[in-house]
């Protein structure tokens, strides 16, 4: 089903929103992991994971989901289709992995911000907070999210076996549409 | 000439370069990824962390490196 105009529009500029606001907020966590991680002082490590968390609930997990949703929306309602072009598989693969890796590092920055909110914290424990993990994860997203993006602007040329016969199905269906008039214009001339 | 007018119009079939390097990069990471964590390489990484955290900072000792975080009394 291929949606009018004026609702492509509206689907793909929320897309493009969701998307870019996520790299953002990813963008914005990496500095919080880079001074949680590099900080000598215990009360920006403390505070930078108690963000993280917050960041984490209430800007990357919505803003993930609603790029997944609006993506399969845009690509489901246009001729581009879900599995038709590889760059538009490549996508939502690397969309998918990034949301599940996200949703299961959310648990893991819950149990870091609830130790780094604890006031009766031991050395050892919070310096498990100065592990690299968060700014690997980090790291990992925004290189992602950027493959994404350029990927979504270049739009490489390729199209799949599936994506082939669909264009196949659609060209015959256009040479049979073509080709009626004319039948039924020379049945009358003979 | 039809025939041949709609294979001018249809792209051609078969997976692009592109594809094929970027299905080799994933691979490489994947294994890369992979090996960490069955050589002990990514210790303390991955979603099962945050299940053995209370068990493994029990057991551990503070590093030099993270001895500046000690709450001073």
């Amino acid at each position: 089903m291929t949606m009018r105009p004026g609702v492509r529009k509206f689907a793909l500029t929320a897309h493009v929103t969701f998307s870019v606001g996520w790299l953002g907020a990813v963008a914005g966590s990496m500095a919080i992991a880079v001074a949680a991680v590099t900080s000598q002082d215990p009360q920006i490590v403390r505070g930078a994971y108690l963000t993280l968390e917050l960041t984490g609930w209430y800007a990357l997990v919505p803003l993930a989901l609603a790029s997944l949703l609006t993506g399969l929306v845009q690509s489901l309602g246009t001729t581009w289709g879900l599995f038709r072009h590889y760059w538009v598989l490549f996508k939502l693969l690397m969309n998918l992995f990034a949301t599940i890796v996200l949703l299961l590092y959310m648990q893991t920055l819950s149990f870091l911000a609830e130790l780094a909110a604890g006031t009766n914290s031991s050395g050892a424990e919070l310096g498990v907070l100065t592990s690299p993990s968060a700014v690997i994860h980090a790291g990992g997203a925004l290189l992602l999210l950027l493959v994404a993006v350029t990927l979504s602007v270049y739009k490489p040329r390729g199209v799949t076996r599936y994506g082939h016969r669909k264009l196949q199905d659609k060209g015959a269906r256009s040479q049979s549409a073509l080709s009626k008039p004319s039948l039924r214009f020379s049945q009358t001339l003979g | 000439m039809e025939d041949l007018h709609m294979s001018e119009s249809l792209p051609r079939i078969g997976t692009p370069r592109w594809v094929k390097v970027a299905a080799i990069i994933a691979l490489v990471v994947g294994l890369i990824f992979v090996i960490l964590l069955l050589t002990g390489g990514g210790a303390g990484h991955g979603p099962s962390r945050h299940a053995q955290s209370d068990a493994a900072v029990a057991g551990s000792a503070p590093s030099v490196s993270t001895e500046h975080l000690v709450q001073q009394p």
